[in-house]
Order: structure tokens, then sequence, then C-alpha cells
């Protein structure tokens, strides 16, 4: 391939032109014989002989434009379903551009053990003394929590070509691991509303509980392009907010928990709810050659993408992603950026490449407070009052 | 793949005819132990194991859980060993080779089947909760001998560890923190120490030379190999033998008397580098010991 | 030598391409890592212009996990950025990280950081060409007034006077106290942390790798709302970081290499 350069900028016609860098000029031919025309591919050729560039060229039209016709800060619409498992407890389907994700909760209830300390199951990042945890057991410290709430990931067979049939793979293992850290640094759930009480001792608060609900989080993708982080957290957030577990009391004649589907066993959720933003970084200037490229008024050497699809996370080599909620006064709701808006940022994680700059992160937040505030529209929307009890 | 690398002919043959005069490259006679070093970490029962350029981490967890319904006596007690390519390129993970197996096998039978360890005893409620108490063998580096390495490792960790003082009163069970109460050490009966025979010729029936502590290279070009594991009063915990040239029966009893001779040696080695321990770790703060020594003996 | 300067054992195991034996000074976090390479690839894995960067992270208790899982996937998109694999193409770079001693076996904010500053040196030990070398440290921000043990007086990191120290008081309900940043905190100070960042930047600066969490202990529900930073606070931590990975972190990976000519 040496000697040779994608030089056309693509037109807005499906054809790319693939000339040698010193294509001989048709007049000058000497032999006389007619000359062949300059290699040309169609556009979806192009786009799997070489995406870097395939995508490059696109991001450098102005404005610039993802193959797939969104601006780089855009993201895709989504769907939200819920409560369409009918033996889920709670349930959620999500659906972004062809990313679908199905998400059940179920609870199980947990007695306590004799020896079980209630206090360990109740807060996020315990700090505990007990001589268990400084005797190594790897269970040890924040993972205590993680014996009421439990995320696993699966990838459903034939939902993306890359992955195969078999036993989790990496990305499904680090994707449960990744919500699992979600939920904790969140603290979504309010760990003590899980609590299961005898009814009579109930306005005592400094009697103990006798079991727990346990919350089992399912997340099965369906169909995967791009960004399933943010489409299971998303599903496990509405699926949470839409579950209804059943009223659970200690009965202590049988001495033991008995169930009552008639009514409701609240749980508590936060107020503000956080979501998870993800954004690929793609490199703009090193291959092609050129310095430095000018986007969006600042000298950078990278392109952020909000709501990377799988051809795009192909090509990334950073990515970034946000967990943030959104404190805005309710009276300019619909205005995006507004001064009054404040984002808290709970988690920041990026990863690979070495391009992103500050400034890009900044950037990233408020694009992140944006889908925040849709994502929350849409719960709303949903018929689902994230406050209500 | 990676694989291991070849030995040359002349190197066989030099290793060889060197054995059959009682010698060996590393300049030890055959019946001698390479170094053992055996250094301690910040927790209890965590070892870290050296014998030459072979390096072996033990590891010892507890947890509390529900006992075995059919076992509601007793307390949990496994070993886990799982060789990764840190050790050599040649191991993969998730793929165990047979030196794997033998070995895992070999440590099952010379400590948890000798009963080395009283499982009873780590029973807190009958029934209801029980110490489980874990064993990970880490292999760091491999230049041959990891079973003897190894036993010597979980064994020396094993009489390392303290267990938290449990206290029951009624259906509440409090685990008491180091600073609470002083930890105490687990109820080991024995220490079963390996001891792994090399047999090298070059034909059958013909002289066969018999060399402990053999090093990769020598595991290369041994024609079999036998496994004794005695404890210090000379009582044989296991012998395994599996495949590999035939050996008269008399050079088993050879074999046996010798390893129990080497592993009075182990033994004390063991017991020096955990008393030495003990004292690093109360120092400057013997009135502490006192009174926990105290508090123990109860 | 300052009592901040992690404990460094370069080729502790003679049997690998490289090795290093890493110490965090003030959590005792001890990782091992070996470096392999470039070796024979697998075909499955087998790139065809690049080198594939295989990363096993082993946990010292049990047998790996989903965190582990996650443990090896953030150091392998790290290293891929940092290692040229343009360089070894169609072959393996083997990267096995044990950890030997921690006081959480779990817990990303105690091991990442010790597993990624233990890997680039094995890396650089091991002869494998990068594109620059990296550092990384671990910071923890603490509420005000947070009584922090004599013996750990020496993480806290000056407060530099800035436009933040309203928002300092701000945040902390109990008294008028500013919040005090730590460097690699033990699993105790840890836990009284509000938020947790580990930062990886290269040798020039580049941020390779940040990995913030907000990690206040709590009950969780209606109590954690308006938990988390402003992004300006989250600069400033930021900032910090990437004067110490730049500063000392270059220096201590010098001193280390000492006249290996490699650095």
């Amino acid at each position: 391939m040496t000697g040779t350069a994608f030089d056309s900028i693509p037109t807005d016609t499906n054809k790319y032109v693939y000339q040698m860098a010193s294509p001989a000029p048709m007049s000058l031919e000497p032999h006389g014989h007619i000359p062949k025309p300059p290699l040309t591919f169609s556009t979806s050729l192009f786009r799997h002989i070489s995406p870097t560039l395939f995508l490059q060229r696109h991001l450098l039209q102005n404005p610039p434009t993802r193959p797939n016709g969104r601006q780089p800060h855009q993201y895709r619409d989504f769907t939200l379903t819920t409560n369409s498992l009918s033996h889920a407890h709670g349930s959620a389907v999500v659906r972004t551009g062809d990313t679908a994700v199905v998400c059940g909760v179920r609870g199980e209830i947990l007695e306590l053990a004799p020896g079980d300390d209630p206090s360990r199951f109740e807060t996020y990042h315990h700090s505990s003394t007990s001589a268990v945890h400084s005797y190594g057991s790897r269970g040890s410290g924040g993972a205590s929590w993680g014996e009421l709430i439990t995320i696993n990931v699966e990838l459903s067979t034939g939902c993306s070509k890359k992955y195969p049939l078999g036993p989790p793979g990496t990305l499904a293992q680090a994707l449960s691991d990744q919500l699992r850290e979600l939920a904790v640094v969140s603290k979504l759930v309010n760990l003590s509303s899980l609590g299961i009480y005898n009814p009579e001792e109930r306005h005592d608060p400094t009697v103990k509980p006798r079991g727990y609900w346990c919350l089992y989080i399912d997340v099965l993708c369906i169909s995967l392009d791009g960004n399933l982080l943010d489409a299971a957290w998303y599903a496990i957030v509405a699926a949470l907010v839409s579950a209804k577990l059943p009223k659970a009391s200690w009965s202590q004649a049988e001495e033991r928990i008995f169930c009552d589907g008639s009514s409701h066993h609240p749980i508590l959720l936060r107020r503000s709810l956080p979501f998870v933003t993800t954004f690929a970084v793609v490199p703009i200037c090193e291959s092609t050659g050129m310095d430095a490229i000018r986007c969006s008024g600042n000298i950078s050497t990278c392109i952020v993408l909000n709501d990377p699809d799988s051809y795009e996370e192909e090509e990334a080599i950073e990515t970034l992603a946000v967990l943030s909620t959104v404190v805005c006064e309710d009276s300019d709701v619909d205005q995006i950026n507004a001064p009054s808006m404040r984002t808290r940022v709970e988690k920041i994680e990026k990863t690979g490449g070495w391009n992103l700059e500050e400034s890009q992160i900044i950037h990233c937040t408020h694009l992140a407070a944006a889908k925040t505030r849709d994502y929350d529209r849409v719960l709303l929307r949903e018929g689902l009052d994230a406050v209500q009890i | 793949m990676p694989k291991e690398p070849e030995i040359s002919l002349t190197e066989k043959t030099f290793v060889l005819e060197a054995l059959k005069q009682n010698l060996r490259v590393d300049g030890r006679d055959l019946q001698s132990f390479r170094d053992i070093q055996l250094t301690f970490g910040d927790d209890y029962g965590f070892v870290d194991v050296r014998l030459g350029k072979t390096r072996v981490l033990a590891r010892i967890s507890a947890e509390v859980t529900k006992p075995r319904p059919d076992r509601q006596f007793e307390g949990m007690f496994t070993i886990t060993t799982e060789m990764g390519p840190m050790a050599s390129p040649v191991f993969e993970i998730g793929r165990p080779t047979e030196l794997d197996h033998t070995l895992s096998r070999l440590l099952e039978k010379s400590i948890r089947r000798s009963t080395a360890l009283d499982v009873e005893s780590l029973c807190i409620v009958t029934g209801k909760r029980v110490w489980s108490l874990r064993a990970d063998v880490h292999f760091l580096s491999h230049d041959g001998n990891l079973t003897d390495t190894a036993c010597i490792a979980v064994i020396t960790a094993l009489a390392h560890f303290r267990l938290p003082v449990v206290t029951v009163s009624g259906e509440d069970i409090t685990i008491h923190s180091v600073t609470e109460r002083v930890p105490v050490p687990l109820s080991l009966l024995h220490w079963p120490i390996c001891v792994t025979f090399s047999f090298f010729g070059e034909d059958e029936g013909g002289d066969m030379v018999c060399a402990i502590d053999a090093t990769a290279q020598e595991e290369a070009l041994r024609m079999g190999d036998m496994t004794v594991t005695v404890n210090k009063n000379g009582e044989v915990c296991q012998i395994s033998k599996s495949g590999g040239v035939a050996v008269e029966a008399e050079v088993l009893m050879r074999c046996a008397r010798l390893a129990a001779g080497k592993v009075k040696v182990v033994d004390k080695l063991i017991a020096e580098a955990l008393r030495e321990d003990e004292v690093r770790r109360n120092k400057g703060n013997l009135d502490w010991l006192k009174e926990g020594k105290s508090e123990n003996e109860r | 030598m300052s009592p901040l300067t992690p404990e460094i054992t370069l080729c502790p195991l003679p049997q690998t391409d490289g090795s290093c034996q890493y110490t965090c000074p003030t959590s005792r976090t001890t990782i091992l890592t070996s470096v392999n390479g470039p070796l024979e690839v697998r075909a499955k894995d087998e790139l065809p212009n690049d080198a594939t960067i295989e990363v096993i992270v082993k946990p010292g208790i049990g047998v790996g996990g989903v965190r582990e899982t996650r443990l090896s996937t953030l150091l392998q998109t790290t290293l891929k950025s940092l290692i040229l694999t343009t360089h070894h193409p169609r072959t393996l770079i083997q990267i096995v990280a044990q950890i030997v001693q921690s006081e959480d076996h779990t817990s990303i904010p105690l091991l990442l950081s010790p597993l990624l500053n233990s890997t680039i040196l094995s890396l650089l030990i091991a002869g494998i060409p990068l594109r620059t070398t990296g550092w990384s440290i671990h910071l923890a921000v603490l509420p005000a007034n947070t009584p922090i043990p004599a013996a750990h007086k020496d993480t806290i990191l000056p407060n530099e006077e800035g436009e933040s120290a309203e928002e300092g008081a701000m945040e902390t309900d109990e008294g008028e106290g500013r919040e005090v940043i730590v460097r690699n905190p033990g699993r105790v100070l840890l836990s009284k942390a509000k938020s947790s960042h580990t930062l990886v930047f290269s040798k020039e600066g580049q941020m390779l790798l940040i990995e913030s969490v907000e990690c206040s202990e709590g009950v969780g529900g209606e109590s954690a709302d308006g938990q988390g930073w402003d992004i300006e606070e989250w600069l400033r931590i930021m900032r910090i970081a990437k004067g110490l990975c730049c500063g000392e972190g270059v220096e201590v990976v010098r001193d280390a290499l000492g006249d290996r000519k490699i650095f």
C-alpha cells in the first residue's frame, strides 16, 4: 500500500476515489492504449476495507458528521418499556438504535442466620473492622452489600457477530463488574428499605430486621450495536423504579417470613437518579498526516463521539464514561446548559489512548447532563414517578 | 503455544554422567535440598517459599459459612493450586497440565487426607456455622520440585495462620477482631512434608541414581519419580509413585528412611523461621504479647 | 529515601523476561508482575499488524472472577496505548500480575495503581518497546476534620490556595475545615473518603487512565442525593495528580532503573 493515499474528501456522492499517489497523466500516455480509470470503491466497500479512514473522512467534513448520520455530540433516540416480563418483580426493555437490552429484577428472601451482622448489609463501602475482614476472605471490604444486590450481564447468542456462543466472555464479565460498581458508587437503592421486620416490632427503631430482600438483577443483551453500558444501566434503573416486591413480614407464631401479594414492599431509590453516558474518542490526525485539526474552535487531535455504535467503538482507542446527576431549577427545565443547572459527577472512567484533553472532559460532562435529563424525562413519561414510593 | 526448551544431547550426557559420579550441576550432593528460604508477609498465614530459583507463595484465608449437611461437626478446608504463565510460559490459564493435576492430588493426599488439620476444631455452632479455610498456592517461578516447595509452603502457612477468636452466646456469634482478642493458631496434628526422589539411569535394570530436590533441568532428564510424605516422627503419610522406571522395593525402603531424616531437618527449619517471625512481630510490644499469651492459655 | 517511595524489586523472577515486585508504601499492597514476550501467539488471537497483549490478573485469594477480569481489561487498554504494538506484529506479549498482599483483595482503588506501576516497570525491564512511560497515583478526598493517623501525615497533599476554597467548605457539613487530599491511602483511611481517584499519566502529562469514583459510606437511597462532585473540583485533583505523576513518578522510575540505561 506504500505510495498510495486516499486523497479525496467524501462528497455527497456515494463513490470514493482511490487514487495512486502519482497517477500517469492521461494525455501523456506513451503507448497510446486507453488509460485505466482511477480505482474506485463503493461506500460500503470502503467502509469495510479501511474503517479508520472512512470514519476520519466523515469526521473531517464541515460540520463533522458520523457515518451513521449523527453529529458527534448527538446520541441515538431511545425507547423504554417497563414491566413487560410477568415473572419478574420489575423489568425494563431499552432500545437505543440497534442496541436492545432486557433487564429483569427478581427479589428473593434472605433470612438472617445467627452471627450475621445486619449492619454489614446496610451500608455501601462498609468500613468493617470485624475480624473476618481483616482475615482476608475474598468478599471483604465493600463487597458485603453485594449479598443484597447481584447484577449479571449476559450477551445472548447472535446479538452481535463478534461474540460467539460460549461461556461469558471478557466483555460480559467486565460489564457485570462495571454495573456492579455503578450500583455501589451511585448508592441507587436504600439498602435498609430492603429489610424485612416483624410488623409488631416495627415501631421500635432499635429492633433488628429478620431478613432481607435480595435483588437479583439480570441484564440480557438481545442486540448489540455499541454502548451497552449506557443501555444496560438505564434498563437497571428503570427496572428498579418499576419493581414491585410483595409485602413480606416476619410471623412470630410460625417463626418464618411470609409474603403477601396484595400489597407492596417499597424499594426506596434516590430522588435524583444518576445515569451513565459513554463517549468514544477517535483520533483524527496521526494517520492522516495532518498536524492538528481545528474542531469546535480548539485545536485538537481527537473527536469525541457521544453514544458510539459498534463500528465507532471498534475504531475508538479511548473511551470515557461519566456517571452524573443533574441538579437544576424547575423554571428552565428545557434549556440545556442553563447556568442554573449543576452537574454532579459521581464517576469518571477513561480507558485507553492519550489524546483526550481537559476541555473535552468538561464538554462531555455538559453532554452527559443533557442526556441525563432526557433519560429522566422518558422515565417520567413511562408513567413512573421516580419519587413515588 | 510456547514449549519448554529442549535439552541438548551434550547437556544431557553431561548431567547424567555427572550424576553417575554423584555430582550435580549446581554442586550439591544427591541427598540434599537447595537452600530453603521462608519469608513471611504482614498478614498471618502468608508465606513466600524459595527453594533455589523455585518460588511458591501460600496464603491461608478463613470465612464463616454453613457446614455441609452431611458433615455437621466439621469445618471446611480446601487447597487451590493453579499454575499460570508466571511460573513458566508453558502453563496456560484455564488449561491445566498433567503436572497441575498430579500436584493438586498429591497435596490433597499429603495434607488433607493425612488429617494434618483438625477440621472438627473449625466448627463454631454444630450444623449452623463453621470456619471455611482455604489455602491458595501460587507458583511464581518454576525451577523444579514444585511439589515439595508447595507442601512446605502450605504447612508453614497453616502453622503461621491465626484464627480470630469467636464467642457464642445463645444465637449470637461474635467474631473478635485482632485488636480485641489475640487470635489463636490452628490445631495442626502433625506437619506432613513431601520429599520427591528422582531416578536417573540410562537403561532399565542398570544402575539407578537417586536424587532429591531435582531442578527443572534434572526433572526433564529423569526416568521416574516418587514422592514420599513423612512427618517429623518418621511416620509415612503417603507414598506416590506413578509410572516411570521400575524401582526395587529395597530402594523404596531406603528412600523412606532418607526422607524421614530430611523431614526432621526441614521441620526444624520451619519451626525456627516461625519463631523468628513471632519475635519480629512482637518486637517492642512484649507487654502485649504476655497479655495475649495468658489469655490464650486459659 | 522518602517514606513515600514505593519498595521496588526488579527481576525477582529470573525465569521471566522482565518482572517486578512493587509494594505501595502506605497501603501495603504488594503486586508481583511478570512479562514474557514477544512470544508465539495462538492463531485465534493473532493480529496481522500488531502484537497481541494479554493481561492476566491472578487474585491472592480464590480463583479469578469478574473483578479480576475487569482489572485485566483496564490494564490491557492502558498498556495497548503505551506499548508500540506495531514493532512486533503477530506475536504475544504476555503479562501476569499476581496480587501478593492487599488489605482488600477485591478493591479497585487499592489495587489498580500498584498493578499499573509494577507492570510498567516490568515492561521496561523486559525491553518491550514503549511509546512513553507512565506512572499511576491514587488520591482520596477526605472530608474536613477527618482524623488522620500520625503515620500517614506524610500522605496529605498541600492544599494550594484557589477558587475551590469556598466549595470545599460548602461541601462539608461539619465545621469550617477544608477537604483533605491524601495519596495512596490504606483501607481504613479509604473507607472514610468521599471520593477516590486513580489516575495514570504519561511522562509528558497525557491522561492515560482515569478511574474516579464517589465512595462515601452510606445506606444509599435518598441519603445519597447530592453526592458526587462538580467537574471543577475534579479538575483540581486531576492537576495535582498530574504534577505528582510527571514529577516524582518519573523520578521513581529513573531511580529504580538506575544505570540500566533503559530510561
